[in-house]
């Protein structure tokens, strides 16, 4: 509580003139009245003489004094304030969520419904005294801009008309950088309107509307991927999933994977796998399960999607539309596939390497000399150099890895949180403890460089300006966001990226991952270093691109979640085609909370983001309203008691 | 000179007193009240069969002539009555003084058109002399008499009721028809005082006159804080004041006290027979006769 007006206080100095006006009223008028006695036998002599007792005994002083102090309030403005990221300018970014999830329910409609009230109470008064600018965006795996900032009521109510709800699930626990570039740079508030909201976007400046019934259940895909098995060729494919069931009860799912158009994600293909899975209360369930190859293109990866939906008939809902809990995609390389032929340049220490490339692939590793000595053209799928290593011309390398020494003295703090207890067991046999690594900071992007993929802890991919007219890729592992299992020898991280990039590009990897419990210090010193993957022959696969990113790209630069992607730099025609498959699984974004919430911040935490000049103001809604009534109230009870009882 | 308009004589020539069956006394002239007994006078009353001892000269021949049966004529006996107004000379009358006056005129006009005797007697006052009144006279030509007295009378000074009215009581020895005025706005109202009158016999016309200001005090008094002070103490002590805050409300409880305490005196009257009129000091004369005294009982 605080007063707008504090000089309007002042007025409580009147209230001793009124005290003294009672005090020294004027005398009373003199009568004779021939009725003396009726008078005075039937009335209560009135309380003068004596100041105190005059004051005492007249309620109706008090009840001025009362009047008079409530007036005085309502003159002095009061109000209850909270320091808020509503920003100067009026800027909201009304958030949208158009993930699968919406599907449950009725939660879309209301989405739309309250979004349609936003735009009246932005519109129609409320804190703004000026017509605010909107803007709307839509987000499910990435943030789309379906009306800029505005203050066109009608485009923006136009352009909800236009959104629908998307196949894939939400990533909004990644939208905490967006969100909060849109505060500190736009000064703007955002506005989400979603089924639930993640911790990470729990930051001031961030209001959330609940739509949808409240979750009931969280259960989650930990980790999911579509292989080639790795014992024998004549294996079929297995699907590998790490399920994990958050509430307190036991969840009966239905698992089911499809596969989906490369062209298009969000059309299923054909589903490949189907069955009912029961999660334990609070526990992990790991599916290893193998598909018919059937209908699995052998020389091109696919695209599937895992979701977990309700048992057919258990659902307390009584919409008949089905509620995904979860949903994963994976991109998997090309089943025909049968061995990958690798090889190493002399001097190489790279065996972590292929360690980790045999844990997910069917590796044949054959020898630089016998490659040298090989009379006819050799094909090696994969072949490990130093840098700047001069591949023969009678070897056929379809791609090739570069391993560069650690850049010196790179400390970056890597901190260990925590070891699951549910290790991830793969078919072949491998035991991945998952590992929670978190950087202690953030990394640092160049001046040239354009994030593309954002995380919590700081850009994951980036574009590095373009060279020879080809755009260079910067990868950041986010470590305490990626679900890649991590195993204590060697993390895997990039398998499965290896022929989506052996074309014509150069893709740099950068990354600092550790596994060692020992802060700040990795396992291997080859590993930290860069690892450059770097096409050498063979034509482009073909992979299709559902986004075009370009440098310009504001709101559309996140690769977070499996899929095909193509990047291309600036003023060039050429792209790079992406694969990316991660787990958009994050621990920390369930179990779901559902209520509208604001995050207004306390106020000091508030005033020191201003003070470093990230935002914003302090917001006030004034309350004199209710002592307002209270005082006409009350000064319509007093002219009652004056009208009964006579003059004050 | 104070005196009354002509035309209001003329219309107290309609009016008698209610009379009163009156024990006849031996000393009473004829008057225009019927006594309770039989006796002489031109009021025929009924027939009775003679008996010995009865006046030969009350037998009705014609009677006898038809009937031959002999039937004495009884009459309804005459009787005098002496009529004396109580006047209430306190400084609350002031303000009524002059109703009051033509009041009495008028009813003592009435009293004497109809052959009664007339008396006038102040009530004691504190601190002051006895005043001598008017003794019980006849005939109008006393009017004139009454007039002056009236005239010469000022209301000032404090009358306690119940004091008064016990010293008239043993001063008026005979039975006589008592009419009261005053505003009897005093704690009790002189009821105790009206009890030793009525147990002396007295017949009681209580005639009470109000001011407008007595009975609705709003008309006198806005709202507000008032200090109220006794004014038939001629001293203005602190202990006859009060301060009061006067509203609606306490309108409204003076109202109910006023009318309490005028019940008490209907109240009275009523346990003794006694004739109540409660008046306003603002209200016509011819008014007052034709109606307030008429249907108070007063008058006829």
């Amino acid at each position: 509580m605080t007063f707008l007006s504090p000089w309007g206080l002042f007025w409580l100095l009147s209230m001793p003139l009124l005290v003294t006006f009672y005090l020294f009223r004027p005398e009373p008028r003199k009568q004779k009245s021939t009725t003396f006695f009726l008078w005075k036998q039937s009335l209560p002599e009135s309380q003068g003489g004596v100041f105190a007792r005059q004051l005492r005994g007249n309620p109706l002083l008090w009840l001025q004094l009362l009047v008079l102090i409530l007036l005085t309030l309502c003159l002095a403005r009061p109000a209850t304030s909270w320091v808020s990221l509503v920003p100067k300018a009026g800027k909201v970014v009304l958030v949208v969520d158009t993930s699968a999830s919406m599907k449950a329910g009725d939660a879309f409609r209301q989405a739309l419904d309250k979004a349609d009230l936003a735009l009246d109470g932005l519109f129609g008064g409320g804190p703004f005294k000026s017509r605010p600018e909107v803007m709307l965006i839509a987000v499910h795996r990435d943030p789309l801009i379906v009306v800029p900032f505005t203050n066109d009521v009608s485009a923006l109510r136009s352009g909800l008309d236009k959104l629908k709800v998307s196949e894939v699930p939400d990533q909004l626990a990644d939208l905490r950088p967006f969100f909060t570039s849109l505060i500190a740079d736009q000064k703007a508030t955002v506005w989400l309107i979603g089924d639930h909201l993640p911790k990470e976007l729990e930051i001031p400046g961030v209001q959330f509307s609940s739509v949808g019934a409240p979750v009931a259940s969280n259960v989650a895909v930990a980790a999911f991927s579509v292989e080639a098995s790795a014992q024998s060729q004549d294996a079929k494919p297995f699907i590998y999933a790490r399920l994990q069931n958050f509430s307190q009860t036991a969840e009966q799912r239905l698992f089911v994977v499809d596969r989906m158009n490369k062209a298009r994600p969000n059309v299923v293909e054909t589903t490949v796998f189907q069955k009912m899975v029961l999660l334990s209360a609070e526990s992990g369930l790991t599916v290893s399960e193998p598909i018919s190859a059937s209908g699995l293109a052998p020389d091109a990866p696919s695209l599937f999607r895992l979701r977990l939906l309700p048992v057919p008939g258990t659902s307390t809902s009584d919409q008949e539309t089905f509620t995904v809990d979860d949903a994963a995609f994976s991109v998997s390389p090309p089943f025909g596939s049968e061995r990958l032929t690798v090889a190493l340049t002399p001097g190489l220490g790279a065996n972590f390497l292929l360690r980790a490339l045999s844990a997910v692939q069917t590796l044949e590793v054959v020898e630089w000399k016998s490659v040298l000595e090989h009379p006819e053209s050799y094909v090696i799928d994969l072949l490990i150099t130093t840098p700047g290593f001069t591949i023969p011309r009678t070897l056929e390398v379809r791609t090739r890895f570069e391993i560069i020494e650690a850049v010196p003295n790179d400390d970056t703090p890597v901190e260990l949180l925590r070891a699951s207890e549910n290790p991830l067991v793969a078919q072949t046999g491998t035991e991945w403890s998952r590992l929670r690594v978190q950087r202690s900071d953030k990394w640092a992007t160049a001046p040239d460089e354009t994030t593309l993929l954002s995380t919590q802890s700081g850009p994951a991919l980036t574009l590095r300006g373009v060279s020879q007219g080809l755009p260079t890729l910067a990868w950041r592992f986010p470590l305490s966001y990626s679900s890649l299992p991590l195993s204590p020898v060697l993390p895997i991280v990039v398998g499965r990226f290896v022929r989506e990039y052996s074309l014509r590009n150069a893709l740099a990897l950068q990354g600092s991952l550790t596994t060692s419990e020992r802060r700040a210090r990795p396992a291997g010193a080859a590993w930290r270093g860069e690892l450059k993957i770097q096409a050498t022959s063979g034509s482009g696969l073909g992979a299709n691109s559902n986004l075009r990113v370009t440098s310009a790209s504001r709101f559309l630069p996140r690769l977070q979640s499996t899929g095909f992607y193509e990047a291309a730099g600036k003023g060039s025609s050429l792209s790079v085609p992406l694969a990316v498959n991660l787990f958009s699984f994050s621990e920390s974004a369930l179990p779901h909370t559902s209520g509208d919430r604001t995050f207004r911040g306390e106020a000091a935490e508030v005033q020191g983001a201003l003070a470093t000049g990230e935002s914003e103001s302090l917001q006030y809604r004034e309350t004199f309203a209710p002592l307002l009534i209270l005082a006409i109230l009350l000064l319509f009870l007093e002219a009652m008691w004056f009208l009964k009882r006579g003059r004050p | 000179m104070l005196h009354l308009e002509s035309s209001f004589v003329h219309l107290l020539n309609r009016f008698r007193f209610t009379p009163e069956r009156l024990r006849q006394r031996r000393r009473s002239g004829p008057g225009g009240h019927l006594s309770k007994g039989l006796g002489q006078s031109l009021d025929f009353s009924e027939y009775r069969p003679y008996q010995p001892g009865d006046d030969l000269r009350a037998l009705d021949w014609k009677v006898y002539g038809r009937t031959d049966r002999l039937y004495t004529k009884l009459y309804v006996p005459e009787q005098e009555e002496t009529i004396c107004f109580l006047l209430d000379l306190s400084a609350s009358m002031a303000q009524k003084w002059s109703f009051c006056q033509q009041v009495v005129l008028g009813l003592a006009t009435v009293a004497f058109s109809q052959g009664d005797r007339v008396a006038l007697r102040h009530l004691p006052r504190v601190g002051f002399p006895p005043s001598p009144g008017l003794p019980p006279v006849r005939g109008r030509s006393q009017l004139a008499h009454l007039a002056r007295l009236l005239e010469t009378s000022k209301p000032m000074g404090v009358t306690d009721l119940e004091l008064a009215f016990e010293e008239m009581a043993q001063r008026i020895k005979t039975r006589t028809h008592l009419i009261v005025v005053s505003d009897f706005l005093q704690p009790g109202a002189g009821i105790r005082g009206l009890s030793q009158l009525r147990y002396r016999q007295h017949r009681l016309s209580l005639l009470q006159v109000l001011s407008p200001d007595e009975i609705d005090p709003e008309k006198a008094l806005s709202p507000g804080e008032w200090e109220l002070f006794d004014p038939e103490p001629d001293q203005l002590e602190e202990s006859q004041r009060v301060r009061l805050d006067l509203g609606r409300s306490a309108f409204t409880t003076y109202r109910k006290a006023l009318a309490t305490h005028n019940a008490q005196i209907a109240s009275f009257a009523k346990k003794y027979q006694a004739a109540y009129v409660l008046s306003d000091s603002s209200e016509s004369l011819s008014t007052y006769f034709s109606e307030s005294l008429r249907r108070g009982g007063v008058l006829t």
